[in-house]
């Protein structure tokens, strides 16, 4: 196996910036063992197993895409949260044409709820202690949410659940995506 | 050897006096061991970037006979970090010192 090969195989699925740094770093380093009379590959290990080790903590290209693509700024990330909104608007309009106007009261806290789950970006916690809180908040709007949803039985419900799981699978993702970065380099969906 | 866990607590007692790149601390950490420790050096990157990501070593780039290397130093909290993972081990080592002496086998 050459270096080459062993750095395509570490690179593997990577972002192209974790890529380089990878390159960069190994291809060093294989210069210093070069210069020490040491050009045994074999010293480096097993590089599927250096690849799931890189994985762990640099960027892979979709958690990369996921920044670049979906929520490349913090204008993005709000066109999903008026989408949110609307969508339970829309519920609620549907609720009171078909009859259902028990329901439509429900409407108002769904709506809170579904904001704050997205109200990440703008209150931007950094402390620990104010990222907990947070956590906290938004985990309780969630859950209340989900029993307001799920007690108003009604097919329109689904959809606002729907945005529901989309936020907290978005809150997945950035909470593997803040453990790889520094906060400075945080991007904006990284506070959700 | 491969002592599983201990290559973050290995880095962090090979930079401890003074900063220094990838290669060095990996053939630091083989030496002072006298080769017992034996760890694959592909591992030595992921483990140092996990070390950036929990502050514990901040790293920086400098000019080396005309390349350009990158340099990682020790950190406070990696500071206390290794002075918690030196008490843990000794603790462990002692504690397994004693189990083998009871069977005879130390």
């Amino acid at each position: 196996m050459t270096i080459e090969q062993w750095i395509t195989i570490a690179t593997r699925k990577l972002a192209p910036e974790s890529a380089e740094q990878v390159r960069r770093e190994i291809g060093e380093h294989f210069q210093c063992a070069l210069a020490a009379g040491n050009s045994d590959i074999a010293s480096l290990g097993d590089p599927r197993k250096a690849n799931r080790q890189y994985r762990k903590v640099l960027l892979t290209a979709p958690e990369a895409k996921l920044i670049k693509g979906v929520f490349p700024d913090f204008a993005s990330w709000w066109k999903y949260a008026i989408l949110g909104v609307s969508n339970v608007l829309i519920c609620a309009g549907a609720w009171a044409i078909s009859g259902h106007s028990d329901l439509v009261w429900r409407a108002w806290p769904i709506g809170v709820l579904l904001l704050l789950q997205y109200a990440g970006p703008l209150l931007c916690p950094k402390t620990p202690q104010h990222l907990r809180i947070w956590r906290i908040a938004r985990g309780a709007g969630f859950i209340v949410g989900m029993v307001f949803l799920i007690t108003t039985w009604n097919w329109m419900s689904y959809s606002i659940m729907a945005q529901f799981f989309f936020v907290s699978a978005c809150q997945i993702r950035a909470t593997v995506i803040r453990r790889k970065l520094s906060s400075d380099r945080w991007p904006v969906f990284a506070y959700i | 050897m491969n002592l599983r866990g201990t290559l973050p607590t290995l880095i962090l007692e090979a930079i401890e006096r003074e900063p220094d790149h990838g290669y060095s601390i990996a053939q630091r950490i083989k030496e002072r061991s006298k080769r017992v420790l034996d760890f694959k050096e592909g591992t030595l990157y992921p483990a140092l970037h996990k070390l950036e990501l929990d502050g514990m070593v901040a790293s920086y780039e400098e000019m080396e006979k005309g390349r350009t290397r990158r340099y990682y130093r020790i950190t406070k909290s990696g500071h206390d970090q290794l002075a918690k993972d030196r008490q843990e081990w000794q603790k462990v080592s002692r504690a397994v010192s004693l189990i083998l002496k009871e069977r005879g086998l130390a």
